[in-house]
C-alpha cells in the first residue's frame, strides 16, 4: 500500500475507522507490521446474510430500500415483518396465491413439482431382488472388472442386497435410462446395519453405505463411486459401550449427496426398516428449466399416510441437460439409476422407479394413440386451393351427441396453391379450408375435407400464372367452438383475417358457421377491427369467451407497427362481436419474453382454466428470434376467484378485465427441431399452433404444430403434427 | 517506488496517524473531504478521477487504478473525469455502469475502453484475403453471360440447380415460383467471430405488371448447410421487390422494415457485427440499427431472386468487407494432452492442470495425492518426473498442496505457487521459489496470502504485469460463502513476492460471489488471470451440480470487471461432455487465443488444449 493510499484512506474513513486506519499506519510506518483488514475493507466481498452490497442482496435478488436483507432473503420492513425477495409459490394445496404473482396453487409453475399437481405415470422398473441372475437387467459396475454377484439376504419376506465382500464401491445400474424429465419417483426399503466395528473416521458418517444414485454416466472406474447427479445413501452406525454407557461413534443416517457433496442428512435408528422416497420433478432453476429432488424418510412400519421427515429443493440438473438418444430415454430426457453399495453399511430392500406427470408447459406427451402428422394429402386437401402449403390451424373438440363416447374434433386451417415464401416479394392469395375427424388419422379417409374452400377462391394465388385471380385473400382462420355442459356441440363462430386492397388485413368474425366442411361458410364474416396507427397489420386473430359477467368475448390478435417486431393486442368485443371502444391493448410484448422473440409474436392462442382458485389465462404463442428462429411459448396471468358469501365454492371469475402476463420463465417450451415433433428430414420450422381442450378428458389440451418442412434438394412442404399436454389441478 | 521514497512515505504515515490519532476525527465524526493536495489543484473538495496529491504516471494515479496498457488507457482516463465520479478505493470503479446494458459500450467515454471492443463489431481488424471479393462486378460481363464465370478473376457456385446469367450489366438469379435461383460469393464466414459489410446496388426489371410481378433480388448471409438444401432462408439480408418498389431488410421468412428504391443508383450496405447488432444504410447514410440478428459459424453470401423476365431484378453489384473481432467465446478443435505418470508414482490421478509458458515453450503442473509435479509440454503431453515433485514442508505446517500454477520470469526465477492446506485445517496461498528456470529446484517457501483464521484461500493464479504481482484465488469466508478476490503487490516490494495485500474495491467479487446456501449445489472456482489486447481476462470455472462450464470477465484497470459469459462448454458426446474448467489461457500465434482446460466425463479428468482466432486489440471502426 502507498502512502498515497493511506492518506486518502485515512482523510475519507469515518471517525472509528480513521482511527484505526491511523493505528495500522502507524504500525506498518513504524515496525513493518501488518494485519488482514476487514473483509469489507478492501472490496465488497460477498454479501454476508443481514447486508446488502452494490445493489444485490443476499440471495441476488434486488436490495431492499434501507439496505437490510434477512436471513431468508427477504426484506426487514420497519415494522420487524418480512417481504420475500425471491416469491415462490410456497403451498400448492391451499387456494391461495402464496406469493403474490396472480397465480395459485397448481397454476403456479413453482408447483408443478407438488404431489398434488402430478399424477401417477408409468412404472419403469420394480425389483425386488429374488431373481437367481440379476445381470439380465441390472448391469455391474465398473464393467471393467467384472465380479460375483452381491450377497443377498432373507429378512422375513423381503430379499435384501447386503453389498460385496469387499472395500471398494460396486453398482447395479438399470440398463436404461429412466425418464425424469415429466417427474418420476424412486422408492426402495433400507436399513442401516448396526455395525460391530466402528468406521474409518469417528464421529462422521460411516464410509460403509448402501445408496441409490441417479448418474449421468452409465459406467464406473475400479475403485471409484458412481458419480451423482444425486444420491440417497444408507450409512451403517457404530457405537461403543464401555461401562454400561453407549457412545455412537457413527450415526446412522440418509444423506443426500451431489458430486459427493453432501445436501442433507436425516439421522435415522439402525437396525431399522426405513422406506425412502426420491421424488423428482420439473421445475425451474435461475430461470432455465431444470429437475428437483425431494426426499422422505419413513419407517416402513408406520402408516402410510403418517408422513416421514422430509428434506428437499434439490438442484438435480438442467433439463436440457439431461440423457437423451439413449435406450430408455429417447423421447423424454432421463439420468441413469442405480444401486450402489461400500461394504457392510446398509442393506437395501425392494426397489421402484415410477414415472410421474407433473404439469410442465415445456414437457409434450408422444403423439396420442391413432394419430398422425398431417398434410394436406393425408388430409385430402384439393391441390388446386391446397397443394402448395397448409398452415395456421385452429381446433376445436366437442362430441356430436351426448351419448357419444370419443370426441370429434374440428380442424380450420388456410391454405394457398403457391408458397408463402413467394409473399416476401409479392402478395399471396389464401383460402380457408375445413376437415373433421375422430382419430386425427394418417389416412384421408380419416378425415372428412373441404373439397373447396369454406372461404376464399379456389385457386387463391395467382402470382405464377399470371391470371385473374380474384383479390380476395383470407387466413388465419380461428374456430370459437361452443358447447353445452355435457361437451356437445352448440354452435361454430369462425375469426380470420381478410387482405384489403392496400395488402394488410381486417380481422372479421362470421358468426353460426355450419358444422359440415362440405358447406361453404355462407358469409364473409363482419369487420370487427382494422389496422390504425399503432399497427400496419393485423394477423391471427383469436376469440375467447368472457364467461358470465357482462358477457361478451376477448379478440386477441398479432399487430405488425410499422417499425420493429411484431407483438400480440387484445380487444373487447360486446355480445355480437362489435368492438366495445376503448379496449384495444398491448397484451404481451417481445421485450415481456426475451431474446427469443426478438424478432417478434404472433400467433396468440388463448386458454382459460377455472377453477375454485381463480381463472388462469394462459396465452400460447409463436416467438421469432433474431435468426428467424421460431419456438412455441407461453405466457399466464389469473384473476383469483371472488369471495363467495354463504361459503360455497366459486368458480373463476369472468374475464372481465385480462390480468396482467408473465412469460414463462422456461420459455421456449417447444422448439422446431425436438424429437418429440418427428423426425424432421431437412430444416423444420414452426409456422404456428393450435391449442384445444379435449371433449370429455379434463386437464388434457391437445397442440398442432404447424411446420414447414425443407427437404435435401429444395423442396418446401407442410405439416401438421400433434401433441397432447397434461395440467392438473389440486 | 525506491527504497528512500518508500521510507519518506512510511514517515509522512506515521506523522499523520499520530496527527489523527492527537486530535481526533473531526466535530462530528463524519468524513472530511478537505482537499490535502497541493496548491492550485481543484479546491476543497476532490474534483475529479484523481486523488490530489497522488503519485500519477502517464496521467495514471498509482495505487488507485492499474491498467493493463496505461497508453490504451489513457484517453478513456481522460475523457471519464467528466463522466463519472471520482474514483474511491473502497468501491468499484464508477464506470462498472458501463457494462450495465448491452449498449452501455455504445457511447463515449464508455466506448474508448479496451474492454469494450471484446465481443463487438465495434472494434476489428480489417482482413484482406480470398474468403471475400471486396468488389465483384457484373458490369464488366456481357448480356446472356454465364454469371458463375464472366466477372474476371472470380468464378462461383450456383444456388441450387439454377442457371443465372447477366443482363444488361446487373446478375440475373433466374429463380422460379418455387426455389430461387442466384449464386455463392466466396467462402463461407464465421459470423461468430467476423462482422461483415455488403454493399450492393440493385436494377429494376423492364416491367412489373400490375404491381405484383414474381421478380426479386438480394443479398443475404445464410447459413451455408441450409443453401446446400438449395433454399434461401436469411440470417440477415437485403431484398428488393418491384411488386413493392422498396428494398428490404429479411430475417427468415419475415420482412422487419422496407424502404422505398427511389434512385436505382442508390448503394445499400447491409453491416452484421459477431454482437448481433444489424446496421442498414442507403449511400452511406444511416436507415436502422434498430435490430439484431443471431450470428452462426459456416455462413455464406448469397445472391438470389427469382424471375420471370429476361431483365428482371437484378443486382449490379457487391462490394464485401470483412473484419475480424475479437470473440472469446469461439473456440474450435479440442484436443487432448497426456500427463504421462513419473516412474514409481501410483497411484496417479493428477488434479488441477494448470499451463504455463516461458521463452516459447509450455510448462504443466499438476497436483497428485497432495504432492506438486512439473513437466514441459512436449506436442500433446507431459512427461513428469520425480525429480520435479514438491511435497509437503511438515515444518511450515503443511498438511497438503494444490492447485498448483507456475510464474516464470524473464530471468529464469521460477515461482510455483499452491493452495497450502494446513494443519489446523487453514488454507493460504504459498510459493516456492528457485532461480534456475521453470524445472530447476525450489529451495525457498514464500508466504504469499493469508486471510486469516476460518477463511480459506486456494485455486492461485499468478501475474506480473506493469510493476506488479496480481494474485487471483478463491476466497471461501467461514459461513461458506466464496468469490473470487485479488491480492497484489506494491511495486516497491519487488523483486520478492511475499506478503501481498488485498487489492482496492472492484466488483469482481459481486460477479463470482457464491452464497452459502449454494456452496453445495454451485461454484466459482479455477480461476486464470491474463492479459491481451489492453484489458485482464479472468477464465474461470463455474460449476452448477456436477457441471462445470468456463466463463470469462474482462477488465481494463482491476477496478471495473465487464461479464462476458460462457466462453466454453461441454462437448456431447466428447470425453468433456459433463464439464470444463480449470482454465489456463495463453496466447497463440497471430492473435489466437489457446485454451488449456480440464475435461470430465464422469469416469475422469483429461486436459485439453483448443484454439480460437481472435484479434488482440481490435481497431475501433
Amino acid at each position: 500500500m502507498t502512502g498515497a493510499d493511506v492518506r486518502g484512506a485515512a482523510r475519507r474513513s469515518a471517525c472509528p475507522l480513521g482511527v484505526w486506519l491511523a493505528g495500522v499506519a502507524a504500525c506498518a510506518a513504524l515496525a513493518g507490521c501488518w494485519e488482514t483488514p476487514p473483509r469489507r475493507w478492501y472490496d465488497g466481498g460477498p454479501v454476508a446474510s443481514g447486508a446488502c452490497d452494490g445493489g444485490l442482496c443476499c440471495d441476488g435478488g434486488l436490495c431492499c430500500d434501507g439496505g437490510r436483507c434477512c436471513e431468508d432473503g427477504g426484506c426487514d420492513e420497519p415494522d420487524g415483518g418480512v417481504v420475500p425477495l425471491r416469491p415462490r409459490e410456497r403451498v400448492c394445496d391451499d387456494g391461495l396465491d402464496n406469493n403474490g404473482n396472480g397465480l395459485i396453487d397448481c397454476d403456479d409453475f413453482d408447483c408443478a413439482d407438488h404431489a398434488s399437481c402430478c399424477a401417477d405415470g408409468l412404472v419403469v422398473f420394480q425389483e425386488d431382488w429374488s431373481a437367481p441372475d440379476l445381470t439380465f437387467q441390472w448391469d455391474h459396475l465398473p464393467r471393467a472388472t467384472p465380479t460375483s454377484p452381491p450377497v443377498r439376504v432373507a429378512e422375513g419376506e423381503r430379499t435384501m442386497l447386503r453389498g460385496w465382500p469387499d472395500s471398494e464401491p460396486h453398482a447395479l445400474l438399470w440398463n436404461s435410462c429412466v425418464p425424469l424429465a415429466l417427474g418420476a419417483e424412486l422408492r426402495f426399503d433400507a436399513v442401516a446395519t448396526a455395525r460391530g466395528s466402528v468406521c474409518r473416521d469417528w464421529y462422521e458418517p460411516c464410509d460403509r453405505y448402501a445408496a441409490v444414485v441417479l448418474s449421468p454416466v452409465a459406467d464406473t472406474l475400479p475403485g471409484q463411486p458412481l458419480l451423482d447427479d444425486l444420491a440417497v445413501r444408507v450409512h451403517g452406525d457404530a457405537r461403543v459401550t464401555t461401562g454400561g454407557t453407549e457412545t455412537v461413534i457413527n450415526q446412522a443416517m440418509v444423506r443426500v449427496t451431489q458430486g459427493e457433496q453432501e445436501l442433507a442428512r436425516v439421522l435415522i435408528d439402525p437396525e431399522v426398516r426405513y422406506t425412502i422416497a426420491l421424488r423428482v420433478t420439473p421445475s425451474t432453476h435461475e430461470g432455465t428449466a431444470s429437475l428437483r429432488a425431494d426426499l422422505e424418510v419413513r419407517e416402513a412400519d408406520r402408516p402410510p399416510e403418517e408422513v416421514g421427515q422430509t428434506v428437499g429443493g434439490f438442484f438435480v440438473r438442467a433439463q436440457a441437460t439431461l440423457e437423451r438418444d439413449v435406450s430408455g430415454c429417447l423421447d423424454v430426457g432421463g439420468l441413469y439409476a442405480g444401486v450402489e453399495m461400500l461394504g457392510d453399511g446398509a442393506r437395501l430392500g425392494p426397489v421402484r422407479a415410477e414415472t410421474l406427470a407433473c404439469a410442465n408447459p415445456s414437457q409434450f406427451q408422444d403423439r396420442p394413440n391413432g394419430t398422425a402428422t398431417l398434410t394436406s394429402g393425408s388430409l385430402g386437401v384439393p391441390a388446386s386451393y391446397g397443394g402448395a402449403y397448409i398452415g395456421a390451424p385452429s381446433l376445436g373438440s366437442s362430441f356430436n351427441s351426448a351419448s357419444d363416447a370419443a370426441p370429434r374434433w374440428d380442424l380450420f386451417f388456410e391454405a394457398s396453391n403457391e408458397p408463402p415464401e413467394l409473399a416476401l416479394v409479392a402478395p399471396v392469395g389464401f383460402a380457408i379450408s375445413h376437415a373433421r375427424s375422430a382419430t386425427f388419422g394418417a389416412l384421408s379417409t380419416d378425415w372428412s375435407t373441404s373439397s373447396t374452400p369454406r372461404l376464399g377462391e379456389d385457386p387463391p394465388s395467382c402470382l405464377a400464372s399470371g391470371g385473374g385471380c380474384a383479390d380476395e385473400s383470407v387466413r388465419d382462420p380461428f374456430l370459437l367452438v361452443r358447447r353445452d355442459s355435457g361437451d356437445v356441440l352448440q354452435d361454430f363462430t369462425l375469426a380470420f383475417a381478410a387482405r384489403l386492397p392496400t395488402g394488410a388485413h381486417t380481422l372479421r368474425i362470421e358468426e353460426d358457421v355450419s358444422f359440415s366442411p362440405s358447406v361453404p361458410l355462407g358469409g364473409n364474416g363482419v369487420p370487427v377491427i382494422t389496422p390504425d396507427g399503432a399497427c400496419r397489420d393485423l394477423r391471427d386473430p383469436a376469440l375467447l369467451a368472457v364467461g358470465g359477467g357482462t358477457g361478451g368475448y376477448w379478440l386477441f390478435f398479432t399487430c405488425i407497427p410499422d417499425a420493429g417486431p411484431s407483438y400480440l393486442r387484445a380487444a373487447r368485443l360486446e355480445n355480437d362481436f362489435s368492438l366495445r371502444a376503448g379496449t384495444v391493448q398491448p397484451v404481451l410484448t417481445p421485450s415481456a419474453v426475451g431474446s427469443l422473440a426478438s424478432g417478434g409474436l404472433f400467433g396468440p392462442e388463448p386458454m382459460l382454466r377455472r377453477t375454485a382458485a381463480g381463472s388462469t389465462l394462459q396465452l400460447w404463442f409463436v416467438a421469432r428470434d433474431g435468426a428467424g428462429n421460431t419456438t412455441l411459448g407461453l405466457a399466464t396471468g389469473q384473476l383469483p376467484a371472488a369471495a363467495v358469501p354463504d361459503g360455497g365454492v366459486a368458480l373463476g371469475p369472468p374475464l372481465e378485465v385480462l390480468p396482467p402476463l408473465a412469460a414463462y420463465v422456461a420459455n421456449p417450451v417447444l422448439r422446431g427441431n425436438e424429437p418429440v415433433l418427428g423426425v424432421c428430414p431437412g430444416l423444420c420450422r414452426i409456422t404456428g399452433a393450435a391449442v384445444s381442450d379435449t371433449a370429455g378428458v379434463t386437464d388434457q389440451l391437445r397442440f398442432l404444430i404447424a411446420r414447414r418442412v425443407v427437404h435435401p434438394g429444395g423442396a418446401v412442404t407442410s405439416d401438421l403434427v400433434p401433441l397432447t399436454q397434461m395440467w392438473r389441478g389440486p | 517506488m525506491s527504497a528512500r521514497r518508500l521510507d519518506a512515505a512510511r514517515a509522512l504515515v506515521a506523522s499523520l496517524a499520530m496527527v489523527l490519532l492527537t486530535l481526533g476525527c473531526g466535530s462530528d465524526g463524519a468524513i472530511s473531504r478537505e482537499d490535502q493536495g497541493p496548491a492550485g489543484d481543484a479546491g476543497a473538495s476532490d474534483q475529479g478521477v484523481f486523488l490530489d496529491g497522488a503519485v500519477v504516471d502517464q496521467g495514471v494515479p498509482t495505487g488507485l487504478l492499474f491498467p493493463a496498457d496505461s497508453a490504451r488507457f489513457a484517453p478513456f482516463l481522460a475523457a471519464a473525469q467528466d463522466a463519472f465520479p471520482p474514483v474511491a478505493d473502497d468501491r468499484p470503479a464508477p464506470w462498472t455502469t458501463c457494462y450495465a446494458s448491452a449498449s452501455g459500450c455504445d457511447s463515449a467515454p464508455c466506448s474508448l475502453l479496451a474492454s469494450c471492443c471484446v465481443a463487438s463489431g465495434r472494434c476489428a481488424e480489417l482482413q484482406v484475403d480470398a474468403l471475400l471479393p471486396p468488389a465483384v462486378l457484373f458490369s464488366s460481363c456481357a448480356s446472356g453471360a454465364d454469371a458463375l464465370s464472366c466477372v474476371p478473376g472470380q468464378t462461383f457456385l450456383p444456388l441450387g440447380s439454377s442457371t443465372p446469367t447477366v443482363e444488361a450489366g446487373g446478375l440475373r438469379p433466374g429463380g422460379d415460383a418455387m426455389r430461387e435461383g442466384g449464386l455463392l460469393v466466396g467462402a463461407p464466414v464465421d459470423l461468430l467471430t467476423d462482422r461483415v459489410d455488403l454493399s450492393v446496388v440493385f436494377a429494376p426489371p423492364s416491367s412489373c405488371p400490375g404491381n405484383a410481378c414474381l421478380e426479386s433480388a438480394g443479398v443475404s448471409l445464410a447459413h451455408a448447410s441450409e443453401l446446400a438444401l438449395g433454399v434461401v432462408s436469411p440470417l440477415v439480408g437485403l431484398l428488393y421487390s418491384p411488386s413493392r418498389g422498396d428494398v428490404s431488410l429479411v430475417m427468415g421468412d419475415q420482412v422487419r422494415m422496407a424502404w422505398a428504391l427511389v434512385d436505382p443508383a442508390a448503394s445499400f450496405t447491409l453491416e452484421v457485427h459477431p454482437s448481433g447488432r444489424v446496421r442498414v444504410l442507403r449511400d452511406n447514410v444511416l436507415l436502422t440499427e434498430a435490430f439484431t440478428y443471431t450470428p452462426r459459424a459456416d455462413a455464406q453470401v448469397v445472391l438470389h431472386g427469382r424471375n420471370t423476365e429476361l431483365q428482371g431484378a437484378r443486382l449490379r453489384s457487391l462490394h464485401a468487407l470483412r473484419y475480424r473481432t475479437e470473440a472469446p467465446a469461439t473456440f474450435g478443435t479440442r484436443s487432448v494432452i497426456a500427463l504421462n505418470a513419473p516412474l514409481g508414482v501410483s497411484p496417479w490421478a493428477p488434479r488441477g492442470a494448470a499451463v504455463s509458458t516461458h521463452e516459447g515453450r509450455h510448462y504443466a503442473v499438476v497436483e497428485n495425492d497432495g504432492a506438486l509435479y512439473r513437466g514441459e509440454l512436449l506436442g500433446l503431453g507431459v512427461d513428469f518426473e520425480s525429480t520435479q515433485r514438491v511435497t509437503v514442508d511438515a515444518s511450515r505446517s503443511e498438511r497438503a498442496l494444490s492447485a498448483p500454477t507456475l510464474l516464470v520470469r524473464p530471468s529464469g526465477e521460477t515461482f510455483l505457487v499452491y493452495a497450502a492446506e494446513l494443519t489446523d485445517g487453514s488454507r493460504t496461498i504459498r510459493a516456492r521459489r528457485g532461480v534456475d528456470g521453470p524445472l530447476g529446484p525450489l529451495p525457498e517457501i514464500l508466504e504469499l496470502a493469508d486471510a486469516g483464521p476460518g477463511h480459506a484461500l486456494d485455486d492461485p493464479s499468478l501475474l506480473e504485469h506493469a510493476g506488479y504481482f496480481l494474485l487471483l484465488v478463491r476466497h471461501r469466508w467461514p459461513d461458506g460463502s466464496s468469490a473470487l478476490e485479488l491480492w497484489m503487490s506494491d511495486a516497491a516490494t519487488t523483486p520478492a513476492l511475499r506478503d501481498l495485500v488485498p487489492a482496492p474495491a472492484s466488483n469482481l467479487s459481486e460477479l463470482t460471489a457464491v452464497d452459502s446456501a449454494d456452496a453445495n449445489q454451485a461454484g466459482v472456482q479455477a480461476p486464470s488471470l491474463s492479459v491481451r489486447g489492453g484489458t485482464y481476462r479472468v477464465h474461470y470455472e463455474r460449476r452448477t451440480g456436477t457441471r462445470r462450464v468456463i466463463e470469462l470477465l474482462a477488465a481494463d484497470e482491476l477496478r471495473a470487471f465487464r461479464a462476458l459469459g460462457e466462453v466454453l462448454l461441454p462437448r456431447p458426446g466428447g470425453q468433456d461432455r459433463l464439464g470444463v474448467g480449470s482454465p489456463s489461457a495463453l496466447e497463440g500465434t497471430a492473435g489466437a487465443e489457446r485454451l488449456y482446460y480440464l475435461g470430465d466425463d464422469g469416469l475422469g479428468e483429461r486436459l485439453f488444449v483448443t484454439e480460437r482466432p481472435g484479434v488482440e486489440d481490435p481497431t475501433p471502426l
